[in-house]
């Protein structure tokens, strides 16, 4: 479009009248040297045919005079006469006359023409030069010299000599030199358009595409055959095309992203928008001529306050770039969130002339944010109402619990209780077998009574609030065994204890594990000769794994999978006695612990190995 | 309700363990004189009604702490804020082991905490040694 135009403009005035500046100054200097050299020759010819005219014109006179002077004091009228007709000869001489000393005409001969020379008596007399000296008078046409004879006293010559050939030759040659200077002119004008029309064409090429360079860039000139100048400057001017190109292609792709990505919006040094793009315009769902120089608080939303504000355009008045978060209000009263960064372009003198502002939507970043933080806070609502409700299961537990300890046990402790009155006050009325039952049931409400005692245990190690602290387990186990040494001295136990064996937990529950693990072991060893009971540790590359090994009577592999199960027993009671809850307390509070406990038979002595870990 | 001098308050609402604690109050001869309440209203009637200030107070009193009416708990913090019972020996019996419990009483004044066993010979046992310390060996206030 706009390459159209330009094709259709007239040649640019500059163009022509340099090209006419050029043709005329060359013409007119041509012209005005071969005047000057017109002149100095005229001049130099004239001076010349000047010089040689008075010296033959001397030469003349000289001759006359000499022989003038005799013929004087004789008075001969007709030999002076005679002399002057064959002196006046060169037809240069326009007269000759002779006077005495007192002026009057002794012979005059004049020219008629060319060829013919005649005594002319006019006057009588004639006015002469008042000194005695010889007196030369230069004319244009006409030389004329005053020769005395014998100083005067005689008389004097007088010369007219033409001078006109001279001014002849003088005229010939600038006749001559202005005809050539035309004609050089012409010439000159002739040629200089015809060269300097090619270049001068170029010129006005390259100042049209230069001209034309910001609108059209990335164009090529084509290359015209001139003069090598001009190659050059289009040249250049391709390669400052091809640059601008290529830096305004870059711009240009940048802004074409930008404008793809980003909702981009310019507002002058007040405020007012003066550009927005497409993307701007539908998310506020302006149109672009309702935006335009109106200032950005149009679609302000309430959100923020003044300080708000304040503080942005503190920033970038000041020509540094800001960067945040505004919540903004469209053309239909919905309100929208965007990431925004506004760059303050600046000019020489670092004042703000523009920013430009360029934005992301994240309103359904925000909603989604809102979205959980609502959610966040429902969650700790149904936590807490979960938490509630688990109170009250915990205290319905706790309030079970209680009644278990106090209304089971008190029938118990009645049948134990009456059962031993009889046995005791009436032993002399019941026959052995009436003793034996009476017994009977005395040891299985005392086992009951166990019973419910060790259930009130491990209920206690489930509720139990838990106290992570660094627990010495070597110490507690140390601990334990001395305390179950000193319960049945007569025993001879091997304890063997690994130093340090160091685990986060809760140090009461803690020590019930050990004191239920090293129980066991104490009980099931009671009937092995050299008895041994080891606590130590395993690293593997997770965790450590800490276990109880004794040599005592060990378990049948078959139920190991029973073995953790409350009121499990793998031995008869007349064998070891227990209530089969010990394992279970122990697996219950390592579960509390976020780990884990398993059985194995020890391989040498068919003993058994608890293993067991403690999580984190 | 006999004046006589009193040395033991049994409150214990449960008729069987009332017989058997009497029971084996007898087998250590120290059943003469004790007094049973079953309840804890009988119990503050007992030691704190205007009749009852006329007579001493016993040597100790054993308390049952799940009682209809006033509980256990209760009697005791009335016990310990009244002038004339506040120093009078409780010694609290129960079948419960629950720290709570344990501790509770003793913030409220429980001079002894025992737990009743299921095993009738293990309590006849322990009630000899709370008699034999509480009548014999622990010392009083006169008044």
């Amino acid at each position: 479009m706009h390459l159209l135009h330009n094709k259709e403009a007239p040649k640019p005035p500059l163009i022509r009248r340099l090209y006419f500046q050029l043709v005329m100054f060359g013409a007119f200097a041509v012209a005005i040297a071969i005047l000057l050299f017109t002149w100095k020759v005229g001049n130099d010819q004239l001076n010349f045919a000047l010089r040689s005219n008075q010296t033959q014109a001397n030469a003349l006179l000289r001759n006359t005079v000499s022989v003038a002077g005799n013929y004087l004091v004789t008075r001969d009228f007709g030999a002076l006469e005679e002399l002057l007709l064959q002196a006046a000869a060169l037809p240069e001489v326009k007269s000759l006359t002779i006077i005495n000393s007192l002026g009057v005409i002794f012979a005059n001969v004049e020219r008629k023409n060319a060829n013919t020379v005649e005594p002319v008596y006019n006057a009588l007399s004639l006015k002469f030069p008042t000194t005695d000296e010889e007196s030369v008078t230069i004319s244009r046409e006409m030389l004329q010299i005053w020769k005395p004879v014998e100083k005067g006293k005689l008389g004097w010559v007088r010369l007219q000599y033409s001078l006109q050939n001279a001014a002849i030759i003088q005229r010939e040659i600038w006749i001559n030199g202005i005809i050539t200077a035309v004609f050089a002119f012409m010439v000159s004008i002739l040629t200089l358009v015809v060269l300097l029309k090619k270049p001068m064409q170029a010129i006005g090429h390259a100042t049209k595409f230069a001209k034309g360079l910001y609108k059209n860039t990335g164009k090529v000139m084509p290359f015209e055959k001139s003069a090598y100048e001009i190659e050059q400057l289009e040249h250049a001017l391709n390669y400052a095309s091809h640059q601008i190109y290529s830096s305004n292609k870059d711009l240009t792709d940048i802004k074409l992203a930008l404008d793809a990505h980003a909702i981009v919006g310019i507002t002058n040094e007040a405020g007012q928008l003066t550009y927005v793009n497409d993307k701007f315009c539908d998310l506020t769902g302006y149109k672009r001529k309702e935006l335009l120089g109106k200032r950005y608080n149009i679609l302000g939303s309430g959100e923020h306050d003044d300080d708000f504000f304040k503080l942005l355009w503190r920033e970038i008045s000041s020509g540094n770039i800001w960067h945040g978060e505004i919540k903004d209000k469209s053309k239909d009263g919905s309100f929208y969130w965007v990431e925004t960064t506004i760059v303050p372009f600046v000019n020489k003198k670092g004042e703000p002339y523009q920013y430009v502002g360029i934005q992301t939507d994240i309103t359904e970043r925000k909603n989604a944010t809102q979205e959980l933080k609502e959610y966040q806070e429902h969650l700790e609502e149904k936590v807490e109402k979960r938490t509630h409700k688990l109170k009250i299961a915990n205290s319905e537990l706790e309030s079970f619990c209680y009644s278990v300890s106090h209304d089971l046990r008190a029938p118990l402790r009645s049948i134990d209780g009456f059962s031993q009155a009889l046995l005791e006050d009436y032993a002399p009325n019941l026959d052995e077998q009436a003793c034996d039952y009476l017994n009977r049931v005395c040891a299985s409400s005392q086992r009951m009574g166990e019973l419910i005692d060790d259930l009130l245990k491990l209920s206690k190690v489930v509720r139990a609030n838990m106290l992570p602290v660094d627990v010495n387990l070597s110490q507690l186990a140390s601990r334990v065994f001395e305390q179950l040494a000193e319960r049945e001295p007569e025993r001879k136990v091997k304890f063997s204890c690994s130093p340090k064996c160091i685990a986060s937990g809760d140090e009461r529950l803690l020590l019930t594990m050990l004191e239920n693990l090293i129980g066991n072991a104490w009980k099931f060893t009671a009937r092995t000769k050299d008895a041994q009971i080891e606590f130590g540790v395993k690293h593997n590359e997770r965790q450590d794994v800490f276990f109880i090994r004794d040599n005592g009577a060990g378990f049948d592999e078959k139920y190991k999978h029973k073995m953790f199960e409350p009121f499990q027993r793998l031995h008869a009671n007349d064998d070891f006695k227990g209530t089969g809850i010990g394992l279970a307390t122990v697996q219950r509070i390592v579960r509390r612990h976020g780990g884990e406990v398993w059985a194995e038979t020890a391989s040498e002595d068919n003993g058994a190995i608890i293993y067991f870990t403690l999580g984190g | 309700m006999s004046f006589a001098a009193v040395k033991i308050l049994l409150v214990e609402d449960n008729a069987d363990d009332e017989a058997l604690t009497l029971r084996a109050l007898r087998h250590h001869k120290m059943a003469d004189n004790v007094v049973v309440a079953h309840d804890g209203v009988e119990a503050l009637d007992f030691l704190l009604s205007k009749e009852a200030k006329l007579s001493p107070l016993p040597h100790f009193v054993m308390l049952d702490l799940n009682l209809p009416r006033v509980n256990g708990h209760e009697v005791l913090k009335t016990l310990r804020a009244n002038a004339r019972t506040c120093h009078l020996p409780v010694v609290v019996l129960s079948s419960s082991i629950e720290e709570s419990d344990i501790q509770s009483c003793y913030l409220s004044g429980a001079n002894s905490y025992i737990r009743k066993p299921v095993d009738y010979r293990q309590f006849v046992d322990s009630v000899e040694k709370i008699g034999e310390y509480w009548l014999n060996l622990n010392q009083r206030p006169t008044c």
